[in-house]
């Protein structure tokens, strides 16, 4: 490869500036004219009939403009995942199902009128019996939550491969345990937000904090009975996502009805943090069953898995998180015989969907705890038995995965010997230890039937300005400044020269979202290919112009260069452009529609499949420290080794796994999204709700192990969600090595780690000595 | 919105003659930490609201044999004043792991003990250095000891038109150490599941002539565990006699159980808690003897 000028330095972020003095315009910065509040009436009840409704007398206050139930809307479910997954209706019909959940919505002219309006509807409910935990929900007397849908199981999914009966049975270690998730709050800095316009003539205009805003087009225009174009998604700046803003948050739809009942008065519906916490989706919470068997010397024989993951009341992506984090079990390690099954369970409570990691982060912490298991049993290192179980560049799983690149190995080694692993297992401290685990995650992929994909058109101006258009989106992630990097690179300019205009559905073309850790790869790859036609057409004219043949025109620095017989700078790129007042050139638009080319559609049923392009490992190593009297875990240190590919902005994707690392640690000791006995949220604020502040985020070493991928653009792959797979895990083995105490639970609290201790105490205290 | 006049006097009297003149529909505002969240989480406001932070003589601390801490001094600067970490090393720990860099800037140390919570981080320390609280209104001037001042969570012993005027620690002699802990979750930006001040005072033979123990969020206020002070008193200072003291302590707090912890759990922390801070006072003392 030639020498690579932008691509993988440290650019700083194209819109840092912006950010930081406050001029980007986030949803709730935008103001227009005439502008409505627009507030939601929610079900106090976990599970109740709706008997009635009646807005009347909510509809006669002034500064009312409108007021939306159920009956405004043609009944029609969100799509999700589609077939009999879709189940959620953008308001409630006849029957509420968790508290929190959208029955009504009113635009007034001002917050206190529309509380007062929400005041003055009338609904009379039947309350039903209801269920919050899906083990319970699974039994024979639990409350039915949704029709057709047996044992509240909304999905279920399972798969064998080889004889795993046969081989637990010859295996000379079987380790086995039950592990429990909890559920997680994404935390985005920016509470969800969306604003509504409609016009008589039909269009609607759209502002939303989304991940995926395509996605919002297409939904909202399904359950409106709309015409997806007629919707037009605007570019805003987003404050984060996680996952939390993935698809649809199910209020665009709502704030969209109300807009169109009061043409020409757009509708602001701007959730607060405790509504957040409330009411949008949280990560799936999961009960694990997990066994494995090994060899005398550590291979892995067999693995067997049973999830059950609670859903909440509706179908998210919870159903296809279960999937996917039922596949770590067999794709971690190399492992040939498997038996996986999960159950994806409805509960009165608010949805459960996708977070960062996509289930993996819950069953890797169990995989790497049986991991670590085995050796001791073996009285092997736990290096060593991840070494030997590891995955090879070009190897293919038995789930149908080839591997092509591949920094597993790399990431094992390069983390121990940074924390110096040996030396810290030989020369044991008591209270003190340290921890491994490894991750494997998918870049993009086509988990949805066709949806590995983005495109992207790169225009250049006269005055040499090149303008990407891309569907992607920035959600705080620097996805924009990676993509002009890919572009300045590719058509040879200085970064200052490219900007990026994201997710306008209206002009953008089109990309899924940011999510599945796609963006820089699928994204990176169609902006570079609509670079290259941009190159071509531009080197073309000019070399019409100069009369030299093409091959021999190059562009470097933003200048048309030729390159024989010696180099010789000719004229600025804009000179060879249209727009140029001197009528030179040509209209240059370079576009390009990319897709994956040797992937197969994700099958849910057999789980077999190359589902993605390539693929990202990592390592992380915790070390901790334990006051045993309090509980307390301080970790000290985490040391993160990834397989990015070629890293395309080294400080962006460093500052992905150290944002990970982060919010890893807060999955793991802190943070606890917890009901009360009647369905209702318990910690609605950052005050009851912990995550780590910058005083319990240890020293980090990030290491990048950068293998060129051969499908990525410039090499690269994804990282925003394989930098949070390990960490969990990693932190748990610490603690075990650090005290001799298994923790089976998240989060790792004080209390709760206190009270093992306590239990591990009085066992230890009551078990006679062996003679 | 919550709407309110802000009045910004530039006296005490002044100050305590608007107190009186809008009685019922006035509040004192110092950092507003405490007060505006309390708007926000819809507490109805007042008509007005006092700032008492421009009141010049409520916004020093004054060091006189004894010290003098003005109410609407801000915990940044409490928790920074010489006098007070050398003195008063507890206070100046107290004040200083309040919230954040931002919220000390603002919140001051009148608001925290008016506030009344049984968190608050400058409690504990203010019970165990015997502190005092002087008072005033346009009827006079009274004081009493910080122990009297607290009634309930949010709960304190002002009359209708006075204000907090002056917090005083007496003087200490010499071989005194102390020393503020607190435990909490996440390591900033949080609030004291348990709170633990002791200071204690060494004979030149290193008998522990004087202890006091306080603890914060174990009861509906903070208390003193004359208990453990009493059993530590007369003797040299051990290990066995520091556990013993924090059993004590352990028994004596009352704490609730909420979302954050366990009243169980919150039993063991003040055991672990009163132990160490009696071993660290205790180590406080003796460095204080040499002269450190
Ligand atoms: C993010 C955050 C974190 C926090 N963390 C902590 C923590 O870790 N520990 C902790 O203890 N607290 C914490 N607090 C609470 C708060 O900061 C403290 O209680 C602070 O000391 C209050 O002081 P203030 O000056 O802001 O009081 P204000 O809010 O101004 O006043 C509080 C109350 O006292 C009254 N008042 C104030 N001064 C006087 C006076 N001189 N005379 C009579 N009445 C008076 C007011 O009328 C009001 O009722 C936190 C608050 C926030 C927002």
């Amino acid at each position: 490869m030639d020498i690579l000028k932008i691509v993988n330095k440290r650019i700083p972020n194209i819109d840092g500036k912006r950010v930081v003095t406050g001029q980007a315009r986030y949803t709730r910065d935008v103001k227009l004219p005439g502008m409505l509040v627009g507030g939601i009436l929610r079900s106090p009840h976990p599970h109740a009939e709706i008997l009635s409704i009646n807005t009347e007398r909510a509809k006669m206050l002034p500064g009312v403009f409108a007021i939306v139930t159920a009956a405004d809307t043609p009944l029609k479910p969100y799509i999700y995942l589609g077939g009999t997954h879709s189940d959620r209706l953008p308001l409630a019909h006849k029957r509420v199902r968790f508290i929190g959940e959208e029955i009504a919505a009113v635009a007034a002219v001002d917050a206190r009128t529309v509380e007062k309006a929400l005041e003055l509807i009338e609904v009379s409910y039947k309350p039903l019996p209801f269920v919050l935990d899906p083990e319970e929900a699974m039994g024979p007397n639990a409350p039915l939550l949704h029709e057709n849908k047996e044992r509240n199981i909304s999905a279920y999914g399972s798969r064998i491969f080889g004889d795993p009966q046969k081989a637990f049975a010859e295996a000379a270690v079987v380790v086995e345990g039950s592990y429990e998730t909890q559920a997680v709050q994404h935390c985005c800095m920016e509470p969800f937000t969306c604003i509504a316009q409609f016009s008589t003539d039909g269009q609607i205009d759209l502002w939303a904090s989304t991940q995926a805003p395509f996605y919002v087009q297409k939904e909202v225009a399904h359950v409106l009975d709309l015409s997806p174009n007629d919707i037009r998604v605007h570019e805003v700046r987003v404050g984060g996502g996680f996952g939390g803003r993935s698809k649809v948050a199910e209020l665009e739809a709502i704030t969209t009805l109300l807009a169109m009942k009061c043409p020409g008065r757009p509708v602001k519906i701007a959730l607060t943090r405790k509504d957040e916490f409330e009411t949008r989706t949280v990560k799936v919470p999961m009960k694990i069953k997990l066994r494995t068997a090994a060899d005398r010397e550590g291979r892995l024989l067999a693995r067997w898995i049973s999830i059950i993951s609670d859903n909440g009341a509706y179908n998210h992506c919870a159903p296809s998180v279960s999937a996917v984090g039922a596949t770590m079990s067999y794709v971690m390690y190399r492992v040939q015989n498997v038996y996986a099954e999960h159950y994806t369970v409805y509960t009165n409570k608010q949805t459960t969907a996708q977070m960062r990691g996509y289930g993996e982060p819950d069953t890797v912490f169990a995989i790497e705890a049986q991991m670590d298991e085995i050796a001791g049993k073996l009285g092997m290192d736990p290096y060593e038995v991840r070494m030997i179980n590891a995955i090879d560049p070009d190897e293919t799983l038995i789930n149908g995965w080839k591997i092509t690149s591949c920094g597993m190995k790399e990431s094992l080694q390069r983390v121990a010997e940074a924390i110096r692993w040996d030396e810290k297992k030989r020369a044991k401290v008591p209270g003190k230890g340290v921890g491994i685990a490894c991750s494997i995650h998918g870049t993009g992929g086509r988990w949805y039937p066709d949806g590995d994909y983005s495109s992207s058109n790169v225009k250049v101006g006269h005055d040499g300005v090149v303008i990407v258009e891309t569907g992607a989106v920035d959600i705080g992630q620097g996805i924009r400044t990676t993509l002009a990097m890919v572009a300045a690179e590719t058509l040879g300019v200085d970064i200052e020269q490219v900007r990026v205009i994201s997710m306008d559905t209206a002009t953008t073309p089109s990309d899924m979202g940011a999510f599945a850790s796609k963006t820089a790869f699928l994204g990176g790859n169609a902006v570079r290919d609509a670079s290259l036609d941009a190159k071509g057409q531009i080197t073309k004219y000019a070399a019409e112009i100069l009369q030299v043949p093409q091959e021999e025109l190059e562009i470097k620095d933003g200048y048309v260069w030729i390159s024989a017989p010696l180099p010789e700078r000719c004229a600025p790129i804009g000179d060879f452009v249209l727009d140029n007042p001197s009528r030179i050139g040509r209209h240059i638009v370079g576009k390009a529609f990319w897709e994956s080319k040797t992937t197969e559609n994700f099958n849910r049923t057999t789980g077999y499949g190359n589902t993605c392009e390539t693929y990202a490992f990592s390592a992380h190593v915790a070390e901790v420290e334990v006051d045993e009297e309090t509980g307390h875990v301080k970790v000290k240190k985490i040391v993160a080794a990834h397989d990015v590919g070629l890293a395309l902005n080294p400080t962006i994707v460093e500052g992905q796994i150290e944002g990970s690392i982060a919010q890893g640690i807060g999955f793991t000791l802190m943070e606890n999204h917890t009901w009360d006995q009647q369905g209702r949220v318990e910690a609605t604020d950052f005050k009851s709700y912990r995550i780590p502040s910058i005083g319990d985020v240890p020293k980090m070493e990030t290491i990048l192990i950068e293998p060129i991928d051969p499908a990525g653009p410039y090499g690269a792959k994804g990282v925003g969600e394989p930098a949070l797979v390990a960490t969990p895990a990693a932190i748990a083995n610490a603690i075990y090595d650090a005290i001799g105490i298994r923790m089976t639970s998240l989060p790792i609290t004080p209390e709760k780690l206190h009270k093992a201790i306590k239990q591990n105490r009085i066992q230890q205290d009551t078990t006679p000595d062996h003679p | 919105m919550t709407k309110y006049s802000i009045l910004t006097p530039t006296g005490l009297d002044e100050a305590l003659e608007l107190l009186e003149k809008h009685s019922g529909n006035i509040k004192p505002l110092a950092g507003g930490t405490d007060l505006l969240i309390d708007f926000r989480y819809g507490k109805p406001a007042p008509e007005f609201l006092l700032d008492i932070t421009c009141i010049p003589e409520l916004n020093r601390v004054k060091v006189n044999g004894d010290i003098r801490i003005g109410p609407a001094t801000n915990l940044t600067d409490v928790s920074q004043s010489n006098e007070i970490k050398s003195w008063y090393a507890m206070l100046a720990e107290g004040a200083g792991c309040v919230g954040s860099y931002q919220i000390r800037n603002l919140a001051t140390i009148g608001g925290n003990i008016c506030n009344a919570v049984p968190s608050a981080d400058t409690a504990p320390p203010l019970l165990a250095a015997d502190a005092s609280v002087k008072m005033r209104s346009k009827a006079g001037e009274r004081t009493m000891p910080v122990a009297a001042f607290f009634l309930g969570p949010r709960k304190n012993a002002l009359q209708p038109g006075e204000l907090v005027t002056e917090i005083e620690l007496p003087t200490l002699k010499e071989r005194t150490g102390s020393i503020y802990k607190r435990y909490t979750h996440r390591k900033a930006l949080d609030l004291a599941v348990v709170g633990v001040a002791v200071q204690l005072t060494l004979t030149p033979s290193l008998e522990i002539e004087n202890v006091a123990v306080a603890l914060g969020a174990v009861a509906p206020v903070p208390l003193r565990v004359e208990a453990a002070e009493k059993l530590l008193v007369g003797n040299p200072y051990s290990e066995e006699l520091a556990e013993e003291a924090a059993e004590l302590a352990k028994k004596f707090a009352k704490p609730i159980s909420d979302v954050r912890s366990s009243a169980e759990y919150r039993q063991k922390i003040v055991r672990v808690f009163v132990k160490r801070s009696i071993a660290e006072a205790h180590q406080r003392a003796i460095s204080a003897r040499s002269g450190e």
